[in-house]
């Protein structure tokens, strides 16, 4: 019988640029034959480094810890609402696609998603 | 074992009146130096560098993008001569990946208690190629005083009158605002020095005029206002980014000598307009920085912001185009929508448009750029009002008798050039 992988909503430690002790939120979603990896900027209790300052590192270092195939990989970007009075820090979502050969993630390229967009990928 | 220290030049903004400020990182950074190290200095923005001068390691401190190509070729010159190059500074940091590419090592971090290391590294022929500190700051209590030993003062002379020196009196910012990358420079802890070892550096000051180039000292009211209690009996005139908007601060920060602020004008509020007039009241200056080109600025918004400018009664203001620099949250936006299309670094000066604005064509927005400084001083130049600051901190100075006239040898030099003047006999 196959053991369903459990769902993830934590704060994630990561190593950022120059080994930068980093944080951001994490959820994961594991559907039939995709895993939804929601990372989350946390702005100011982040310290170290932004997740789109490392995309590529923090998707591996979370494919890593995870066990997730890259292939299988649907890979969100958030930058959560913060209720500022600049229009810049309004929540947004985008879905990153990268170059995976032989199991190695590369070249990530983004497109904004709408909040239905994201949730039909997560139906 | 002398250490030849480069700051490489840079172009300056157009359109904005030329000073060249004795600079901050080389003198930080060469106080950490161990003792047997001899600096040699050389500001590219004021002298030539001489590349056959004798030296055995060369440091090249760069603070802006706009430095960082230069840098390189610089260090290019060295390595063909057979002479090491260590890269610091914040830039060096913003690009730090490019960097190592021209560098036999780069250091990164702030250098305080690291610099023993990388010269015993030098001496036995094993430099690392990265020395990474940027997780690894050391305690702000052991920053201690600048080596502004190191810099010939007479360069950063005009017509005899000196330029501010640039002082510190913390690191670190808790805020971390959309353009700036200073969190992932110097972190979003706000490290303030204790203020026994600020009174102290600013006593070997000469200099009765400063630049407190801080972040923002509005970061903990009680510090500052420990800070500027402290500086009262000194009698300094200076030079700061945004102080706390609270009346017990702004009153002890003109009693501190306080003479004018960087203020950033975002919009046309009440808020600004209040800010920049409570300011006045405690006869605090204010030079608006403003900068053009946010998502949420179309041309007439940039319009009525330029007529909201001359409404305030502002004393000088410094307009800035909107630059996605690395490690910011504006460049991470930009390259996600795919609108940064120059990522030339020389033209990451703040005066050039490198990438797609929201509301308008890059084009456009240069334009716009360049009408908001005619109009901002189209009926009194940037240097006439220059000259009314001036002439305030000179009168605040005959009143404390802390006055000092200028230097009439150097009356006609200006930056280490000779000023040619044309008299009529």
């Amino acid at each position: 019988m196959k053991i369903q992988k459990k769902d993830v909503d934590i704060i994630f430690d990561f190593k950022g640029l120059w080994d930068m002790p980093s944080k951001c939120g994490l959820k994961i979603y594991h559907k039939k034959d995709k895993t939804v990896v929601i990372v989350t900027e946390l702005y100011k209790e982040n310290s170290g480094t932004s997740i789109t300052d490392v995309t590529v590192s923090l998707a591996k270092q979370i494919c890593e810890k995870y066990a997730i195939e890259p292939e299988k990989l649907i890979y969100i970007e958030r930058n959560p609402e913060t209720n500022s009075k600049l229009s810049f820090y309004s929540e947004k979502n985008y879905q990153v696609s990268f170059d995976i050969e032989d199991g190695n993630i590369s070249n990530p390229s983004y497109i904004e998603v709408s909040a239905d967009d994201l949730k039909e990928l997560l139906d | 074992m002398i250490f030849k220290l480069i700051y490489p030049k840079w172009k300056k903004l157009e359109g904005q009146t030329t000073f060249t400020l004795p600079p901050h990182g080389p003198v930080v950074m060469a106080a950490s130096l161990p003792s047997y190290v001899d600096v040699s200095f050389v500001d590219e923005n004021v002298e030539e560098i001489n590349f056959d001068e004798d030296c055995d390691f060369v440091g090249i401190s760069m603070m802006l993008s706009t430095q960082v190509k230069r840098g390189w070729a610089i260090a290019e010159e060295y390595r063909k001569r057979g002479i090491k190059v260590i890269f610091g500074g914040i830039s060096t940091m913003l690009h730090a990946e490019e960097t190592l590419q021209y560098a036999d090592s780069i250091f990164l971090g702030e250098s305080e208690g690291k610099m023993e290391e990388v010269f015993t590294d030098f001496k036995n022929n094993s430099l690392k190629k990265v020395y990474n500190h940027m997780n690894n700051r050391p305690p702000i209590e052991i920053v201690g005083p600048a080596r502004r030993d190191i810099l010939k003062r007479e360069l950063y002379n005009h017509k005899g009158v000196q330029m501010v020196d640039l002082f510190h009196a913390s690191r670190g910012c808790r805020f971390n605002c959309y353009p700036c990358a200073v969190a992932f420079l110097g972190g979003r802890e706000f490290r303030p020095r204790p203020i026994d070892k600020v009174l102290e550096e600013l006593e070997t000051i000469e200099n009765n005029r400063l630049f407190i180039v801080d972040n923002s000292l509005a970061q903990s009211t009680e510090w500052e206002m420990d800070l500027f209690r402290n500086m009262i009996p000194m009698k300094k005139k200076w030079i700061s980014h945004t102080i706390e908007d609270n009346p017990k601060v702004l009153d002890l920060a003109a009693q501190a000598g306080a003479w004018y602020v960087y203020q950033a004008v975002f919009d046309t509020s009440d808020y600004i307009k209040e800010r920049i007039k409570r300011y006045h009241d405690y006869g605090i200056g204010v030079e608006g920085t403003i900068l053009l080109g946010l998502d949420n600025q179309s041309e007439d918004d940039i319009k009525r912001l330029i007529d909201f400018l001359l409404e305030i009664d502002l004393d000088l203001a410094e307009f800035t185009v909107l630059t996605p620099f690395p490690h910011t949250k504006v460049y991470d936006d930009f390259k996600r929508q795919n609108r940064i299309f120059d990522t030339n670094w020389d033209n990451y000066n703040a005066d050039t448009v490198v990438y797609q604005p929201a509301q308008m064509s890059p084009e456009r927005l240069h334009e716009l750029y360049r009408y908001a400084w005619d109009m901002f001083y189209k009926d009194e130049t940037q240097e006439q009002k220059m000259f009314k600051l001036f002439t305030k901190v000179v009168l605040r100075e005959m009143q404390d008798n802390t006055y000092k006239p200028r230097n009439r040898d150097l009356a006609n030099h200006s930056f280490g050039k000779k000023v040619v003047r044309n008299r009529i006999d």
